[in-house]
């Protein structure tokens, strides 16, 4: 499931995906909508022909022998928060724990099919009567890092503790669980269902196994700190943890003998990228920092191998040049967006929001400040999950399609917006609907499927006057929008607030920001910039919705969609100021769906109970446009990962797969090899 | 008696009690070297055009706006850029990653810090002294009690994690941040004030004022302040250095204003695009700036303390 | 002669009791007024807004406002800190390892900084106005003027990445064995020797900065107690210059040179927060300014309340001391 990100950096990284989403644990968990097993295409690269773009996963031989031995170190820009597995949720510990814990079911990193792992087999059944049965077989032979002998007690133990005490992290897991009791049949172990859950072999199925011998005397889960008193036990390939210092380092020894039964199942013989009989390394040594840029000046002095996360473009240069690192290439699992508040004018209306879009200089920022290292974005979900994207349902070109590109930056010259142009658009009062047509000069050829923008009639009218507002007077501009007859800061009792926070994390942004609000300011749109700390912007924007714009990301997003788009764009997850002031901090700060002006919560709906993965993608790639049409969130990048990794001394890295340094790193290290 | 003479006789030992303050003032050459600086920086602060080489929106290679093209990917490559003088542009103290001349947002940036430190020392003063003075003249009183026990609290919480508190909870501005600083700042020169008050009042003229009837007003204002006056200065002088300094510890810690130039904004941004080492022109002036400014106003302060005190 | 009698003492006592209650009801407050809640670091996007109130539930938010209050002036005061929703462990465990590290860093800073401060201050008070003073009295204000992470930078810059003298990270060698070879074992000198390289460029930041504000007082200081009488009678015995200097006028005039650092002691935070930041180094600055800005409530209570606590003791210790050691009811005693 998605966490927020604050756009890379010293103070993202943890509080990015605060929300949850962390490590492979996490990522499983949140993983919804996919029944699985299935052939699901979500590894196609995108299309784009930039040239760092072109990164595949790497097939491996199986019959080669790789060295076992060496020791990986690991920079993490913060240290990890604890490392008891019910109860933290940053991806800092997850690295650690990764190490230790193994699930019933897995999800293979390349291509998000669901595998098996810790459960032999299983089956669903009684689908049809609202209340499924999910029948499981527990694998024998396989043991806790500690030595004892792992067996179905374990995993009863497992669901019964957690649906017991109900460890925020697992609750909306566990929710639907109404017993797990050892199976009456030939199966192993039956968990009955209060209602069909799609992903259930993705979720119920990826609780963590507890090692019962540890945990049964542990009387509130959140009591157990693991890491301080040794007790860090579970089904991992770890052998154990033989350091750890809370705030600076740790150790982890890995059982690389080859007798590791996880990591010798069929399918990864089978598969074309992983290599079976991990892990081969001896240790994996973790380096905690305070800040991003210690990390990467270790990383260029050799103190260490890799590290979470991806380059940013400042260190760019200096990572390339460095003989002994070499980039992993991947795909972003999140985007970086713009949400507008829907709730007021003229935020509400779909024309103002589609022609703030159209100031929006995505060569400025793509080419120039980032360096080619990001892909201009349309849809709330990334391209590296094709198999839901519009485009692949429309057999059109990922992100290049002109029908992405109704929002690209309308420019007079280089650089130079068309304020006539915007401006006529506005007055003229026809927003981009999914009808082909001609709009500010750029042709858009109608919407990929057959979906159009909830509204095709703007809401307000626009014309533009005398300047009256402070913030145009200053900047000497010669017309200011007047909408209704009125202009912005008579509406709204002041002038448009961009809410930000401090530019430490992404100083690149900020420069794109000032771009975009100077052009505001250029077209008649007064704009003001307000800077709060993140997590004082996380409170005003999700708990008191008191914005009219913001910037942020998201990381570790749904390959599958559904679960995305309902925690995000459902008007159950909004709070609807209309009648009650709440302060409950749901995801849908825009208000997207609560109003008959912008919304798809029907198609949502259907799309999260639909079993059939072929109908639920097409659902959820419908839905995507609609909320491109829409507008609530202008995605403005989805990252192009470039991973560094020691690749002089180590192989076995994982090119083009999604997220390869953050959500997918543990993956890593059951593959990674010293070279020969 | 004329009006002249009569002007003189109650202006004369003023002027000469400035005169022998301003001698002691520059005995040492550091209270005029601060005032120097101070000139300077306030001389930036008022006419930045004539000192910057370019305005604070003029970037590298692309020049001054409105801009008529975006930087191409080899102009970006070049940033940030060392010192050039007219070869591709003209920045004597080189560029920063965002293609700004140092050397403009140098200048651009002293109203910032001359705004944080004179309104901070102005602030802490215009609280810190009347409560000092009133505290110490109702000394032993319950208004004394008070006024001491809530700056006994004040001093109970840690200053910069304090501030970092405010500024969180407030949004991150400029006024905020130097009313954050005000918060605490403003002890010291009430607890010194009041040391002075309790002493003076003893004095025989505060008495022989009393009992020639002034008010408790009159006398703290007309004849105890003008006393503690100088110090209050010195005062002044240092929490506008503070404030200045602190203001850079927490651009440094990621809440500086950054929709405003400031030294502090310039040292966090080489540090937020990884060019610590890298780029000394970057990394040099705006230390030494802050240091500078800093310094000016301990310089005069402890210039003013000798004035204050004259001791030898 | 003034001495404490036991009703000051406790009337001192008292009032300071109520001075932290103030400071534990304002800290309550504030915090409570921050934007958001620490709940939101917890939350997934998939809680259902019921999920969500049991969360609060357990975190004790929903309980009324005053109860919220009782219950914070109560478990504080009783040591009772309870869990950090940040760092997933008991606050105390957080405290237990960070505050001593600050505590050596910090430790080690003072007695640099108050071996070096005094000594100067004293000669720069005794030989006042010559231009030796005057130079160094200015480089000593210029170096009060330095942003503490700049200077620190700069430090790094030379000591660190140009020269490779001294690490610029941690408090000690993280992966010993891959220094020392395997089978390293720790010894206590090796330990010591070890924490004090990495100490050094820190300590040499903050010691750059940190003895003028000792320089500055003991000057002060030094000068009023060059006019004393006792000073005259020595130089009138015929002691020498130095001899005064050291035995009877700067003995003196330390008093309150060391009373100062008792409340001194308790500010050091204000210097960690940066400087821990810049170095990497795992105290209690960087322990206080990632909870505020996580809004980590209950450490962030924790550290200020322990802080307060500090604060309150050290200026009762300062009265008592003030009492004591008041020069001038001493002085004259040990001269006759």
């Amino acid at each position: 499931m998605p966490g927020r990100e604050t756009n890379r950096g010293k103070l993202d990284t943890d509080r990015r995906r605060f929300l949850m989403g962390t490590g492979a644990g996490a990522l499983a968990v949140g993983m919804a909508g996919c029944t699985g097993g299935d052939d699901d295409e979500t590894d196609t690269p995108t299309g784009e022909s930039t040239p760092t773009e072109t990164a595949t996963p790497e097939p491996v031989d199986e019959g080669e022998d790789v060295p076992r031995g060496g020791t990986l170190t690991v920079g993490l820009s913060q240290p990890p928060k604890g490392l008891n597995p019910l109860s933290t949720s940053s991806s800092y510990s997850w690295m650690i724990l990764d190490h230790f814990m193994s699930y019933g079911t897995a999800l293979d990193p390349v291509t998000y099919e669901v595998q098996p792992s810790a459960y032999a087999d299983w089956t669903v059944e009684n689908v049809e009567s609202g209340e499924p049965d999910i029948y499981f077989n527990v694998r024998e032979g396989l043991t806790f890092t500690d030595g004892e002998d792992f067996g179905i007690d374990d995993v009863l133990f497992s669901y019964n503790y957690i649906m017991d005490q109900e460890p925020g992290r697992y609750l909306s897991t566990v929710d639907p669980i109404s017993e797990a009791s050892e199976a009456d049949n030939d199966w192993d172990v039956h968990l009955s269902m209060e209602k069909p859950i799609g992903t259930w072999d993705s979720s119920q199925l990826q609780l963590p196994l507890l090692p019962k011998h540890r945990w049964e005397s542990v009387d509130s889960f959140e009591q157990k700190t693991p890491g301080e008193d040794g007790e860090l036990v579970g089904l991992g390939w770890a052998a154990d943890l033989s350091q750890f210092e809370s705030d600076t380092s740790a150790a982890v020894n890995l059982r690389n003998d080859g007798e590791y039964p996880l990591t010798n199942l069929q399918w990864i013989e089978d598969h074309d990228n992983l290599r079976s009989g991990g892990p081969f390394l001896d240790t994996i040594q973790f380096r905690f920092y305070q800040s991003e840029a210690t990390m990467n000046q270790d990383l260029l002095d050799g103190a260490l191998d890799t590290y979470y996360g991806s380059v940013s473009v400042s260190q760019i240069d200096q990572v390339r040049e460095d003989n002994r690192i070499g980039l992993v290439q991947g795909q972003d699992d999140g985007i970086s967006y713009f949400a507008y508040n829907l709730r007021r004018t003229p935020f509400d209306d779909i024309l103002f929001r589609q022609a703030l879009n159209m100031l929006w200089d995505e060569i400025y920022w793509t080419q120039r400040l980032q360096r080619d290292l990001v892909h201009d974005g349309d849809f709330v979900l990334p391209p590296g999950y094709a198999a839901i994207r519009p485009e692949t349902h429309a057999d059109a070109d990922l992100l290049t399609d002109p029908a992405t590109d109704a929002y690209n930056f309308r420019e007079d010259s280089p650089g130079v917006p068309s304020y006539e142009g915007i401006r006529s658009f506005l007055e003229n009062g026809t927003p981009i609907t999914g009808e082909s047509g001609t709009f500010v000069g750029q042709d858009y050829p109608g919407a990929l499927q057959d979906v159009s923008a909830s509204v095709n009639e703007p809401l307000h009218d626009y014309s533009f006057g005398e300047v009256k507002s402070d913030v145009l007077k200053e900047e000497g501009v010669d017309k200011e929008l007047y909408v209704n007859g009125q202009t912005i800061p008579e509406i709204l009792g002041r002038p448009v607030t961009y809410l930000m926070y401090p530019p430490e994390t992404s100083p690149e942004l900020t420069q794109a920001d000032e771009n975009w609000s100077q052009n505001m300011i250029q077209l008649g749109i007064p704009v003001e910039r307000e800077v709060q700390t993140f997590n004082s912007l996380i409170g005003r924007v999700y708990a008191q919705e008191d914005f009219d714009l913001y910037h942020m990301g998201w990381s570790n997003m749904s390959a599958f969609g559904t679960s995305t788009l309902y925690g995000l764009f459902h008007s159950d997850n909004a709070d609807d100021h209309r009648e009650e002031q709440t302060d409950t901090l749901l995801n849908n700060p825009m208000g997207y769906g609560v109003f008959d002006y912008a919304g798809d919560d029907e198609r949502i709906s259907s799309a999260r109970t639909e079993m059939d993965s072929e109908k639920r993608n097409s659902m959820v790639a419908q839905s995507l446009e609609k909320i491109y049409l829409d507008s609530p969130y202008m995605v403005f990048g989805y990252d192009k990962v470039q991973w560094p990794a020691n690749t002089t001394d180590f192989a076995g890295f994982l090119q083009g797969i999604a997220a390869p340094g953050s959500s997918n790193l543990s993956s890593h290290f059951y593959n990674v090899h010293q070279q020969e | 008696m004329t009006r002249v003479e009569s002007a003189k006789q109650r202006w004369g030992p003023r002027i000469e009690r400035l005169g022998r303050g301003w001698d002691r003032f520059t005995q040492h050459l550091m209270g005029p070297a601060g005032l120097l600086i101070l000139t300077v920086f306030t001389l930036w602060a008022l006419f930045p055009d004539l000192f910057a080489p370019h305005s604070i929106d003029w970037e590298a290679f692309r020049g001054e706006p409105p801009f008529q093209r975006r930087l191409t990917a080899q102009e970006i490559e070049q940033l940030p850029h060392p010192p050039a003088f007219g070869d591709p542009f003209f920045a004597p103290l080189g560029t920063n990653a965002q293609a700004h001349g140092i050397a403009s947002l140098l200048v651009y940036s002293a109203q910032t810090a001359l705004y944080i430190g004179l309104a901070a020392g102005i602030l802490s003063s215009l609280v810190g002294v009347p409560l000092g003075l009133i505290s110490g003249y109702y000394g032993d009183t319950w208004i004394d009690e008070t006024i001491q026990r809530i700056a006994d609290i004040m001093l109970g919480l840690p200053f910069l994690p304090l501030v970092i508190v405010l500024v969180a909870m407030r949004g991150i501005t400029t006024t905020n941040i130097i009313l954050a600083i005000v918060v605490k700042s403003w002890i010291n020169n009430c607890i010194t004030i009041r040391g002075e008050a309790l002493s003076l009042k003893e004095l025989a003229y505060v008495d022989s004022a009393k009992v020639a009837g002034a008010s408790d007003t009159r006398i703290v204002f007309r004849h105890i302040l003008p006393h503690v006056l100088p110090l209050s200065f010195v005062f002044l002088a240092q929490d506008a250095a503070f404030a200045i300094l602190t203001q850079a510890s927490l651009a440094f810690l990621g809440l500086a204003d950054f929709t405003t130039a400031s030294w502090g904004l310039m040292l966090q941004n080489i540090q937020s695009h990884g060019y610590v080492f890298q780029a000394w022109w970057w990394l040099l002036p705006p230390g030494i700036c802050i240091t500078l400014v800093a310094a000016a106003f301990y310089f005069i302060g402890f210039s003013m303390e000798d004035v204050a005190n004259p001791q030898n | 002669m003034t001495r404490i009698s036991a009703k000051y003492l406790a009337q001192r006592l008292i009032i300071s009791y109520l001075t932290i209650l103030v400071i534990m009801t304002l800290l309550f407050v504030l915090l409570h007024s921050m934007p958001g809640s620490f709940i939101q670091t917890m939350q997934s996007p998939d809680m259902t807004g019921e999920q969500i109130e049991r969360l609060k539930e357990q975190w004790g938010l929903n309980e009324p406002l005053w109860k919220q209050y009782v219950d914070f002036m109560v478990n504080y005061q009783t040591g009772e800190f309870g869990w950090s929703p940040h760092w997933n462990v008991p606050v105390w465990n957080l405290i237990e390892r960070r505050l001593p590290r600050t505590v050596i860093l910090f430790g080690a800073t003072t007695i640099t900084g108050f071996m070096i401060g005094p000594l100067v201050g004293m000669y720069l008070g005794w030989w006042r106005g010559t231009k030796r003073d005057r130079s160094i009295f200015t480089g000593g204000l210029i170096a009060y003027s330095l942003p503490s992470f700049w200077i620190a930078w700069l430090f790094i810059w030379l000591f660190s990445f140009e020269l490779d003298l001294l690490p610029a990270k941690y408090m000690r060698t993280q992966f010993p064995q891959e220094v020392y070879g395997t089978g390293f074992e720790w010894t206590a000198m090796m330990a010591m020797r070890d924490v004090l390289w990495h100490l050094a460029l820190p300590l040499l930041s903050l010691t750059a900065i940190g003895w003028v504000g000792s320089m500055l007082i003991m000057r002060t200081v030094m000068q009023n107690v060059t006019e004393q009488d006792y000073v005259f009678l020595a130089r009138a015995k015929g002691l020498s210059e130095r001899k005064v200097m050291i035995k009877h006028a700067a003995r003196n005039a330390l008093i309150p040179v060391a009373t100062g650092a008792i409340v001194g002691i308790a500010f050091i935070l204000d210097g960690a927060v940066v400087i821990e930041n810049v170095f990497n180094y795992p105290g209690m600055g960087n322990l206080i300014l990632d909870s505020v800005l996580n809004n980590d409530h209950p450490t962030t209570q924790a550290v200020f309340f322990m802080l307060a606590v500090l604060l309150v003791i050290c200026r009762i210790i300062q009265d008592i001391a003030y009492t004591y050691l008041d020069p001038r009811i001493k002085f004259g005693e040990e001269e006759s």
